[in-house]
């Protein structure tokens, strides 16, 4: 398979007031056409940076202070302003957690589609509008709804029309910020589907959330982050049938199986503050196989089993 | 074992805003939150009431507590009616009855400390002054985790993160070891790998104080984990009630079967319907059984007449027409 996307060591940092914010930190991965990826992490892992600096979404204080994103040879950090906007939309389609607030209160839904076409491409107002209500057919909204506001829609069908315009463009890569963490279980389920159903047309995806059960049914690969940091990152189903960080082993263990009396355990304790992360690896002091190397020094990330982790358990030659 | 609490037919109807031209024509709108709800709860017992945004499960959790006061039904709380109890007699009530909301960045006060907050129910009910609830409260964050207690009880709730918060609205809640707390989505807003954690801590209070909870979720995993019993509520009506585990595995409306089959799972998911569509306006709610639009199953029965509660099993009922044939499936 062919790759698409290429992040190398990716550093993003927020410049605040009480200190630098290690939000991303040292962050590379791949991904390739027509896969399925998803960035899986706790609130303030860093995850939800990750995917906006991807098309360069970053609001001041954060900053890419280094690294490189390679979309198809192209470095998108090296870029000009006036060529990220051309990537955005065309290249990458992204959609945001909040259907509430994502899309315009005062424009009708099917405007707001077309607004992309006419923006980016030389076509007329008629032809924006036919293209836009087939949008809407594709996406699972009837194209009647074409003249509707968003508080008319229900938010399943607010985030369906947020997808729409993402993909309007039939950009290679789509990038999902918690699309469904706003949404009910059933809507969620049906949101999910249509997200998969785009890699069929050719489209690769990249799923942010904190669920790794979903994550793990839907994804080709799972990158696990925490705090700021990737510390496994592999196929998805071979990380469900035996994950190997204590992080990742520890969010598997904190989901609830429905049909089964598996135990189901917390990590104890909390996910660290990002202006001082601890020494070592990160994970140290919420770790049950923590040795005294994890204090002290960072593991380095290591291919184990078609596995890159980031881990001194899996390290030759370390005291256990 | 002894009801706790019992409600009987309770309703909720919200009045509905409308111009004075709507309002000669004399078209009364209502959101029908709630709609002729029955459960009981047994000493040191859960039910988890369980369904989609909008389905009126938090109406019936502040109801039950009153917050609101119902349009109909009536709330019995240990065998006494206190549907409308009011004025001192609710505020002394109110010692007995508490609850837990969704949010802990909203429902603590920013202003007051960690400690202050706790302490302030057990003044308000005058079973402590403010220097004997000192002690309690430090017993109290040592027993919700938060430790040292010492230094918690002199933060503010901004310093703390969002499984730190909650734990503090769980600790104002049972100091004053009520016998019954509505916890209203307690952990929706909490990150995955600490949602366990805080349901253990609940559960802990539960066996201790021998509580009863009405646990408002809509994440049946959470059920599952944290109660004895369990009602799905669909459109303000409890379409089906039973022991936890007999939901689960044996579900008999065609709704929670839905909601089972939608959840992601991290073994192969059993598929065995697919719910489409959206729940409906509750001002105008589906004639009949008000799943019938998005059911699979629906038949012209099922548009026309509202079904009744069908015994299942022991404990076990389903408003369905079609349960027993539904369970077969």
């Amino acid at each position: 398979m062919s790759e698409l996307l290429k992040i190398n060591n990716l550093k993003v940092y927020y410049f605040t007031l009480r200190g630098i914010v290690k939000a991303v930190d040292d962050v590379s991965l791949t991904l390739d056409k027509n896969e399925f990826i998803s960035i899986v992490g706790e609130s303030g892992s860093g995850k939800s940076t990750l995917a906006h600096a991807i098309p360069r979404l970053l609001r001041p204080p954060g900053k890419i202070v280094n690294g490189d994103i390679f979309l198809e040879n192209e470095n998108l950090t090296k870029m000009s302003d006036e060529d990220i906007r051309k990537v955005r939309g065309r290249k990458i389609g992204f959609v945001f957690q909040d259907p509430f607030t994502s899309l315009d209160p005062l424009v009708r839904i099917g405007d707001q589609i077309a607004e992309v076409f006419l923006e980016h491409e030389l076509i007329d107002k008629k032809e924006a509008k036919e293209k836009s209500m087939k949008l809407l057919e594709e996406v699972g909204i009837p194209s009647d709804r074409y003249e509707y506001y968003p508080h008319q829609l229900s938010g399943g069908q607010r985030q369906r029309v947020a997808i729409a315009i993402a993909i309007a463009l039939n950009p290679k890569l789509l990038i999902a910020d918690e699309p469904t963490t706003a949404l009910d279980v059933i809507v969620q389920d049906r949101i999910m589907d249509l997200m998969q159903s785009l890699i069929s047309k050719g489209m690769s995806v990249m799923l942010i959330t904190h669920d790794i059960a979903l994550a793990a049914e839907r994804s080709n690969k799972l990158a696990i982050m925490y705090a700021g940091e990737i510390v496994e990152f592999g196929a998805a189903e071979k990380i469900v049938e035996e994950s190997l960080h204590p992080y990742t082993s520890g969010l598997l263990s904190s989901v609830p199986d429905l049909w089964s009396d598996k135990e189901v355990k917390s990590i104890p304790g909390n996910p660290p503050d990002l202006i001082v992360p601890p020494s070592g690896c990160r994970f140290h002091p919420r770790c049950p196989f923590a040795m005294p190397i994890c204090r002290e020094k960072k593991p380095p990330r290591i291919n184990v089993n078609n596995r890159n982790i980031a881990c001194w358990l899996y390290s030759e030659g370390v005291t256990k | 074992m002894s009801e706790i609490i019992k409600v009987e037919g309770l309703t909720k109807y919200f009045p509905v805003e409308q111009t004075f031209i709507e309002r000669l024509r004399g078209k009364n709108l209502f959101v029908k939150a709630v709609d002729g709800v029955n459960f009981s709860i047994n000493v040191g017992e859960t039910l988890a009431l369980v369904g989609e945004s909008g389905c009126g499960k938090t109406t019936t959790g502040r109801l039950t507590v009153k917050l609101i006061e119902p349009t109909k039904g009536r709330i019995i709380f240990n065998n006494t009616d206190i549907t409308h109890v009011k004025g001192e007699k609710l505020r002394k009530l109110r010692k007995h009855l508490q609850i837990i909301f969704q949010d802990p960045y909203a429902s603590l006060n920013p202003r007051m400390r960690i400690g202050d907050i706790i302490a302030e129910p057990l003044i308000e009910h005058d079973l402590s002054s403010w220097n004997e609830a000192r002690n309690t409260v430090l017993s109290m964050l040592e027993r919700v985790g938060l430790v040292p207690p010492e230094l918690f009880y002199m933060k503010y709730p901004h310093q703390l993160s969002g499984g730190q918060r909650q734990r503090v609205a769980i600790a104002r809640a049972m100091v004053l070891r009520p016998q019954f707390v509505v916890a209203d989505e307690p952990v929706s807003m909490i990150d995955v790998s600490l949602r366990v954690s805080i349901l253990e801590l609940l559960s802990s209070f539960k066996k201790e104080y021998k509580t009863s909870m009405l646990l408002i979720t809509h994440d049946l995993g959470i059920a599952t984990i944290a109660s004895e019993n369990i009602a799905v509520m669909y459109l303000g009506k409890i379409v089906e009630i039973g022991p936890t585990r007999e939901v689960i595995n044996k579900p008999a409306h065609p709704y929670t079967i839905g909601l089972l089959s939608s959840i992601p799972s991290l073994k192969k998911r059993i598929k065995k319907i697919t719910i489409t569509g959206e729940i409906a306006d509750p001002k105008n709610p589906p004639s009949g059984c008000r799943f019938h639009p998005r059911c699979p199953f629906a038949t012209n029965k099922c548009k026309s007449e509202e079904p009744p509660f069908i015994k299942v099993d022991e404990n076990h009922f389903v408003a369905c027409h079609y349960a027993l044939e539904v369970l077969k499936k």
